[in-house]
């Protein structure tokens, strides 16, 4: 069978966006065979209606091309997805995250503390890799020193290449990271149990909530850590180390973020725009439908491919030049968080910890500049910068 | 008590109308719309429950 894509090329992974946009102009059905037959739909109207309409685009076969079954939030649709929302909500609310952005301030600054005397570095080691992950561990009542030993790799997660029953979305009980779950899990229940109060983080929740008049079992509980914990780590990573990448691409930028700091949220949302950290996720057709004309059979993958949207010349203007002034009212329309039902929880952590994050890089590192290209992260439906290798003006040392 | 949206607030996330379809409905472009702009007592909860769960906190019940 012939491919219109292969997504699996590296020269794809480097130049997403002049491949979506041929497709878009040539191929808006686009197929694949690799590894199997799977189909992409790359403008944003089309992205836009298969969001929109769950019931034929459901998500219960999850949202990646394999899928152990099961699953929490991304892989379930009403009514569990529902409860699911209703039950994480309160730890997302803007309400949560403002008594959270001190500690976000206090964590980065020390961070940078750390490492501001030697003038140059990795950033994505530095900061944009800690910085999610320590905040989603505190979040979810985790030990923020043994999170970072098992960072969890959602390209591991959701490869294709893993087989089906692989797929470690909660942390199998026989990995550290499940082990460590597991430990932290029978804690919580035993200080329920004897009427303790629990810490007030995602974990105390999860393990006293009740849906239906019963409790979520271990292995529930486990689904939703293990997802949140990838959901809200790597791909904030990614999206910290693209903003700060692409304002360093573009100096003209940078100098007006740097001169006019009410920017920050613009550029941190055109970041988001410019480099979808996940290209795309799957929607499975729970009925035989037409896509462009092509017929296709029930249990289709089709993959959304929200970094195409983002860059759709007949919903952008001028979709390839990176702007910070353009108007937010139309960045924030951008489909790195989804849309619809499933859209991205932790979306306003996420933009907190990106304008927090680029704050205090514009004040603490003065004349930030890249030195040599960065990496990029080669990973399936994942896109971004692996490393981002900067030097800065270090402040002169103290006198004693 | 009314039920408000700020369009400028609003992400277009759809969780109104998914989470309350009695009292949201989104357009072709994904923008919410009220469907009940003056709140019955009993519809009150389900708006509450609404305005907590947007994503943009643009939702609002005004007297």
């Amino acid at each position: 069978m012939s491919a219109d894509f292969d997504f699996f090329d590296p020269k794809f992974q480097k130049h997403p966006h002049e491949e979506f946009r041929r497709l878009q102009a040539q191929c808006p059905f686009a197929h694949t065979d690799n590894p199997w037959d799977w189909y992409a739909v790359t403008r944003e109207a089309d992205v836009r209606a298969l969001l929109a309409d769950w019931e034929l685009w459901t998500s219960n076969s999850g949202p990646g091309l394999a899928h152990a079954g099961g699953g929490v939030l991304v892989s379930v649709d009403p009514p569990e997805h529902i409860f699911d929302r209703r039950l994480i909500n309160k730890a997302f609310s803007p309400a949560q995250l403002l008594a959270m952005e001190g500690d976000i301030v206090k964590l980065v600054d020390e961070l940078i503390d750390g490492f501001v005397d030697k003038g140059g570095g990795d950033l994505m080691q530095l900061l944009a890799v800690p910085v999610p992950l320590i905040v989603i561990a505190r979040l979810l009542g985790l030990d923020p020193d043994l999170v970072q030993q098992m960072r969890p790799r959602a390209d591991m997660v959701i490869h294709p290449a893993t087989p089906p029953g692989k797929i470690e979305m909660g942390g199998q009980p026989a990995s550290p990271q499940g082990q460590y779950f597991q430990s932290m899990i029978d804690q919580r229940r035993k200080m329920l149990a004897a009427g303790e109060a629990m810490p007030s983080d995602v974990l105390s929740s999860l393990v006293a909530a009740e849906l239906d008049g019963r409790t979520l079992t271990d292995e529930e509980v486990m689904g939703f850590m293990g997802f949140l914990f990838i959901a809200g780590s790597q791909t904030t990573t990614q999206m910290i180390g693209s903003v700060i990448y692409r304002l360093l691409q573009n100096p003209d930028q940078m100098e007006k973020v740097r001169s006019d700091r009410a920017l920050i949220p613009n550029a941190v949302e055109e970041g988001l725009r410019y480099d979808a950290p996940v290209h795309g996720l799957f929607r499975t057709n729970t009925r035989p439908t037409e896509v462009h004309g092509v017929a296709i059979p029930e249990d289709t993958k089709v993959i959304c491919m929200f970094g195409a949207a983002n860059h759709d010349p007949e919903f952008w203007d001028h979709p390839e030049k990176f702007d910070v002034e353009r108007p937010y009212q139309q960045t924030k329309n951008h489909y790195s968080f989804g849309k619809g039902i499933h859209y991205c929880m932790g979306a306003p952590l996420a933009r907190l910890e990106g304008a927090v994050t680029l704050r205090l890089v514009l004040d603490r590192l003065p004349g930030l500049k890249l030195v040599g290209e960065p990496e990029v992260i080669s990973a399936y439906v994942l896109h971004g910068v692996e490393t981002l290798p900067v030097t800065w003006d270090a402040p002169a040392p103290r006198q004693a | 008590m009314r039920l408000t949206i700020n369009h400028d607030l609003c992400l277009k996330s759809g969780q109104c109308a998914y989470m309350q379809p009695d009292l949201f409905r989104l357009d072709e472009g994904g923008a919410p719309v009220v469907l009940v702009e003056l709140l019955a007592d009993s519809d009150i909860p389900k708006a509450q429950d609404a305005a907590t769960m947007c994503p943009a906190q643009a939702i609002a019940l005004v007297t």
